[in-house]
């Protein structure tokens, strides 16, 4: 009901006149009742004074003679009288003589009869008159002695509440009638009204909820009106163009904007992929160094014995067969490095196996893994290498590599260190996570980790970009990537489309 | 590379985590008449150290667990006497001053020049 009254503005205005008619209702009601009382009372008054008179002048002779009868007699006469509802007459010693009750007296009227008796009213012309609740009804009970009191009192009853009934009832259906009738007029009207002032508005609503659910090209309706209606429907075909200009503007806006965001996002990710290059490249010369120092030496002392004749075949062979794979171990970092030459952004997507990528990531950061004391350990749980992703190699491998250098940074201190990647097939995913040996990103800066330029590392040496541009990666490649909260370790998640 | 057995009576501890390479060092170590001990990380060095007289340590000083550096500061607080000490590096961000300074002869780099680490052996034999 409440929500009836909320959405209708006819309603609205129908409840409070209705109170008001309610309220006019009532005070006339009131007024009316309270003057027809009053003039009734008056009314009663007169006529009952005129009837105890005369009442009390017939009956005189009949008390001296002692004739109760006749007194009966008397009182009988006004039974019928309109309005008169009973009578008593009293002796001197307030015995009842007679009265019009049947068949005695009930006890109320006895002792009202008491009640009057005082010196004060053994006067001829003394009329008490009083309202008093008898048998539960408002009586209006008028009383006078006779003969100055020396042979009695005359009490008189007169049905004044049953009397006002009759006048009022009927006038209070007629009020009742006359309200219902003025609001059911004022309904209709206000209803017809309504909607002749409400019609220009509904329209307008109708074209609002066009425009606002993308109908550009909207019907104008002709403004008819000069008043508020009128010069709102002007102001919304204003705002509408307004609104019309300021689209076409912001969405150019928008466009140029996220040009020069995508400009700057290719700009960072090369930039981060730089500061990856600088971290590794430690890394990489140590990793390139040591296998090339081994087939310097081995050369060197091969030559030596083949000049001193020291040597056998078997040697030979064995230390031929060492620089061989010496420099296989060359060739795949070359190899590996060759990935991140080129620019990952530009590149389209290619078919490419999930083991590929975690070996190639793997042969330029085992190294300094394996220089920090960190166990590194890959466990799959599907088959990397009939697991394959459409996607830009280079960009997810440097996704890992960035998750497996802030996993190696992280652990650093620890006394247990251990890195773990995990490949998993989900179906229509496929999931690499890396876990590390810390106990999990604290929550206090969970939620910035992902934040550019966000770091723990002191400064110099992590540029606050790795994460970002990792889930920016990931997000480009439609995939998923977040902190494993349930973990008790550290552990980062990517979740990639398998390749279809 | 001439044979002269420059070693006899010495002993040498050459630790390095890459066994090819130290297998290599060692070859031409025991040519020069050395005896050799070897070692991949710093704590296997210290433990050799410990139970065996040492002339002279040749170390890398990239190495997991404990690496060069790490090795020579525990061998400073070691009872002396304090042996010869030649580091060597393929990549290394320590400068051949700096591990002067920590009591090491010299730092020789990756590819091992190996006329000029016996020269420097030498050398710093007769020194001794």
């Amino acid at each position: 009901m409440y929500k009836r009254i909320k959405n209708s503005l006819k309603l609205k205005i129908l409840i409070p006149i209705i109170a008001i008619f309610f309220s006019i209702g009532i005070v006339i009601y009131i007024i009316t009742t309270n003057s027809i009382k009053t003039t009734l009372q008056d009314e009663f008054i007169s006529k009952g004074k005129a009837i105890l008179n005369t009442l009390a002048a017939s009956v005189q002779e009949t008390i001296l003679n002692r004739d109760p009868s006749s007194v009966q007699g008397y009182i009988d006469q006004y039974r019928s009288v309109e309005g008169i509802s009973f009578i008593i007459i009293l002796d001197e010693n307030n015995n009842i003589i007679a009265h019009t009750f049947y068949p005695k007296v009930p006890d109320e009227y006895i002792k009202l009869a008491e009640r009057k008796d005082d010196g004060s009213k053994k006067y001829s012309d003394y009329l008490s008159i009083e309202e008093q609740v008898l048998n539960d009804r408002r009586e209006l009970v008028l009383s006078r002695p006779i003969l100055n009191g020396l042979l009695g009192h005359i009490y008189m009853g007169m049905g004044i509440e049953k009397r006002e009934s009759e006048i009022i009832s009927p006038l209070l259906k007629r009020i009742v009638i006359v309200m219902f009738i003025c609001i059911l007029l004022t309904g209709v009207l206000i209803s017809v009204f309504l909607d002749y002032i409400l019609r220009p508005i509904h329209a307008l609503t109708k074209t609002a909820q066009r425009y606002a659910s993308g109908d550009k090209n909207i019907e104008r309706m002709p403004i008819y009106s000069g008043d508020a209606v009128g010069s709102l429907t002007k102001t919304f075909y204003m705002m509408i163009d307004t609104i019309t200009k300021n689209t076409v503007w912001l969405e150019q806006e928008v466009k140029n904007r996220t040009q020069i965001i995508k400009d700057q996002q290719i700009t960072l990710i090369n930039a981060s992929k730089m500061s990856a290059l600088g971290e590794m490249a430690g890394g990489i010369a140590h990793e390139i160094n040591t296998p090339l120092a081994i087939i310097s030496m081995k050369v060197e002392q091969l030559k030596e014995s083949v000049e001193e004749n020291d040597y056998t075949p078997e040697e030979i062979i064995k230390s031929l067969g060492v620089i061989k794979s010496t420099s296989d171990r060359i060739a795949k970092i070359v190899s590996g490095l060759r990935f991140f030459a080129r620019d990952g952004s530009k590149m389209p997507t290619d078919k490419v196996a999930i083991d590929s990528i975690v070996n190639e990531t793997f042969s330029f950061c085992l190294e300094r893994m394996k220089l920090h004391g960190i166990k590194v350990t890959v466990i799959k749980e599907a088959n990397g290498s009939e697991l394959f992703l459409d996607c830009r190699a280079v960009e997810i491998s440097q996704v890992l590599l960035n998750l497996l250098n802030n996993a190696s940074d992280a652990i650093d201190s620890l006394s247990d260190k251990w890195i773990k990647v995990e490949i998993r097939d989900l179906g229509e995913d496929a999931e690499i996570s890396v876990t590390d040996s810390g106990t999990g990103i604290t929550p206090d800066i969970r939620d910035k980790i992902m934040q550019p330029f966000f770091t723990t590392k002191e400064v110099g040496k992590g540029t606050g970009l790795g994460l970002s541009i990792s889930r920016g990666i990931i997000d480009s490649h439609q995939g998923k990537f977040f902190i494993d909260e349930t973990s008790v370790n550290t552990k980062f998640v990517m979740i990639l489309p398998k390749s279809k | 590379m001439t044979t002269q057995k420059i070693g006899l009576n010495k002993f040498v501890l050459i630790v390095d985590d890459e066994k090819i390479l130290r297998d290599a060092i060692q070859y031409d170590f025991e040519k020069k008449g050395f005896t050799v001990l070897t070692a991949a990380n710093g704590n296997e060095a210290i433990d050799i150290l410990r139970d065996n007289h040492i002339d002279l340590v040749v170390s890398d000083i990239q190495m997991p667990l404990c690496d060069g550096i790490c090795l020579i500061k525990k061998m400073k607080i070691m009872e002396p006497p304090f042996p010869l000490f030649l580091f060597m590096s393929g990549f290394s961000s320590y400068t051949q001053a700096e591990v002067e300074s920590m009591g090491a002869i010299t730092l020789i780099s990756k590819p091992i020049d190996r006329k000029e680490m016996f020269r420097i052996v030498e050398e710093a034999l007769a020194h001794a």
